[in-house]
């Protein structure tokens, strides 16, 4: 539920002027570990798709 | 970074996620920018409700926008073909995920990082407020949680916003 008093905004005027994200925005993992290279995420990415494929065995 | 700005379209991001019925809050450049704040922003910062059912939402919203995972130093192309299964499982083994989506970028946090540890949704959307966004209802977190978000993050975009957002919050206590 949204109060009567909310603003409203054009969402396109708010990020008229956006710029592309920062390279030091990067994925992190659960336990705050920074996957700032592709070979970390793609590490990280294999645990996550080996825990789902444990999980479907179990 | 290689992303495509071109077809950065915020409103259909924020559509998608309605029409899931994803819970989230926003943050970061954009929560800054209904505060009052001037500065530029860079993408469109999100912290999404952790339970299960969210979870699946916000799966399903990411797969309807063509998400694929941003890093530093690889091509869209390569992105596209990371080994990532949109799916709760991955959305919950990620403190933030910065994604790229058909619509422009959009990143993902499990909690904000504060000093001292970082705030759920629940305990953002406590203090949070409403807004309407070209038309969707959102919330949009206090003007404090996000000065503090940016005060643990410290990096040079975020020093540069400080000043303005504190003023923000000084002219808001005074009034």
């Amino acid at each position: 539920m949204v109060s009567d008093a909310a603003r409203v905004f054009d969402v396109r005027e708010l990020c008229s002027d956006m710029r592309p994200p920062t390279d030091d925005e990067v994925p992190t993992a659960l336990d705050g570990t920074r996957l700032d290279t592709k070979e970390k995420l793609v590490a990280y990415l294999d645990e996550i798709n080996q825990r789902r494929a444990q999980t479907r065995v179990d | 970074m290689s992303t495509d700005f071109t077809g950065f379209d915020p409103q259909r991001i924020l559509e998608t996620l309605d029409r899931h019925g994803v819970e989230y809050i926003i943050v970061g450049g954009v929560g800054s920018r209904v505060h009052g704040a001037h500065r530029q922003t860079y993408d469109l910062d999100v912290v999404a409700s952790t339970t299960a059912e969210n979870d699946d939402r916000l799966a399903a919203a990411l797969r309807e926008l063509g998400a694929r995972l941003r890093v530093a130093g690889m091509t869209d192309e390569e992105a596209r073909r990371l080994p990532v299964v949109i799916d709760a499982e991955t959305v919950r083994a990620f403190g933030s995920a910065t994604w790229t989506t058909d619509a422009g970028p959009l990143d993902v946090l499990r909690s904000l990082p504060v000093p001292g540890g970082g705030r759920s949704h629940a305990e953002l959307d406590e203090r949070g407020i409403d807004v309407v966004l070209s038309g969707v209802a959102v919330r949009v977190a206090s003007l404090q949680d996000i000065i503090d978000s940016k005060t643990h993050a410290d990096r040079p975009k975020d020093r540069e916003a400080l000043p303005e957002l504190h003023e923000l919050q000084r002219r808001r206590d005074e009034s």
